[in-house]
């Protein structure tokens, strides 16, 4: 199959975040907010190719997004995994690396650094300290406020206000209970809690027109 | 590729099935998955392709390969709708997906919400 065809890289955003099943609501939720403001999600799980290194792939993928959303809310220990997991930490380093010290076109790059708890990053990566960094609780509806407030704060000059959080939540819902699930069950996508990030992004914009035209014809 | 040997001046980006020019592996089929299409002013707006095996970069008249892509039954293609003041791009490459994603979305805007 040929490749997908891409939007360029001012309306590109790399994800990096936990693909786990715990953080599947907050990664899902980042991912509609994404689509919502009119941005194109890009992460690791786009492209399966066994003959390409992954460290390759994710590093052209972020030379390819000027924006990117980094969640190192997962780096910690439990029982299952008595050692932390560097890997969103280590792709972030990439983003600035890039931004710091790359070719001029990466010096716009712009970053959203999501954390679970207030200060948590000052004792996993102090380096940071110095920034702003978000907070979503592990809660869809933080993580969504979040995303919204960082593309409504980087808008261009003159452009109207991105819609508000509460509004993107209540689509958000409407997708994840109604629109999502029946349009993954006619394509024969499967289940809708499976699908893979492909399909989960189509189906998001499928989604959002179909409440745009609902929302043009007063049906909801 | 298509689109590179289609008219259209824009580089483009695309994938090529070619031989490798080098010698190293004579004859050999691969995949380029590489930048193929008229590149920027360093290369002097000519079409590049990248041996993945040798990482041989010859600059090659792909008509044989663009042939064979503009009979792939895939297409690019985007559009765009407006939701809540903010335009979202769909862009795709098969067509035949998108089409029936495309009837499934006019079926269920007819339908409406579920009560």
């Amino acid at each position: 199959m040929a490749r997908p065809a891409r939007p360029g890289a001012k309306r590109s955003v790399f994800l990096n975040c936990p693909f786990d099943e715990d953080f599947k609501p907050v990664y899902r939720a980042i991912v509609f907010a994404i689509v919502a403001c009119g941005f194109t999600p890009r992460c690791a799980l786009e492209r399966l190719d066994g003959g390409e290194y992954r460290l390759d792939k994710i590093a052209a993928m972020i030379g390819a997004c000027d924006w990117g959303i980094h969640d190192i809310s997962r780096v910690e220990v439990d029982a299952a995994n008595p050692v932390p997991r560097f890997n969103m930490p280590m792709e972030l380093g990439i983003h600035l690396g890039a931004r710091l010290l790359g070719e001029r076109r990466h010096r716009r790059k712009r970053a959203l650094i999501l954390e679970s708890a207030a200060h948590r990053y000052d004792q996993t990566l102090s380096d940071i300290s110095g920034q702003d960094i978000a907070q979503h609780g592990n809660d869809p509806a933080r993580a969504i406020e979040a995303v919204r407030e960082f593309f409504n704060n980087y808008r261009p000059k003159g452009t109207p206000a991105l819609p508000g959080a509460k509004a993107l939540l209540e689509d958000y819902q409407r997708i994840r209970t109604d629109i999502g699930p029946r349009l993954a069950e006619e394509q024969r996508l499967g289940p809708w809690d499976e699908l893979s990030f492909r399909d989960y992004v189509d189906l998001v914009e499928a989604g959002l027109e179909v409440l745009a035209s609902w929302r043009k014809e007063r049906r909801v | 590729m298509a689109l590179a040997s289609s008219g259209i001046r824009k580089p483009v980006i695309g994938v090529a099935v070619t031989y490798c020019p080098s010698g190293s592996e004579p004859g050999r089929r691969y995949w380029a998955p590489t930048k193929v299409g008229l590149v920027g002013s360093r290369n002097g707006r000519k079409t590049v392709a990248k041996c993945r095996f040798c990482a041989y970069i010859a600059g090659m008249a792909l008509k044989a390969t663009a042939k064979k892509r503009r009979k792939a039954p895939t297409a690019n293609g985007s559009d765009s709708f407006v939701y809540r003041g903010v335009r979202i791009t769909r862009t795709w490459t098969n067509s035949k997906r998108r089409k029936e994603i495309d009837e499934a979305i006019r079926a269920m805007i007819q339908r409406g919400p579920a009560s």
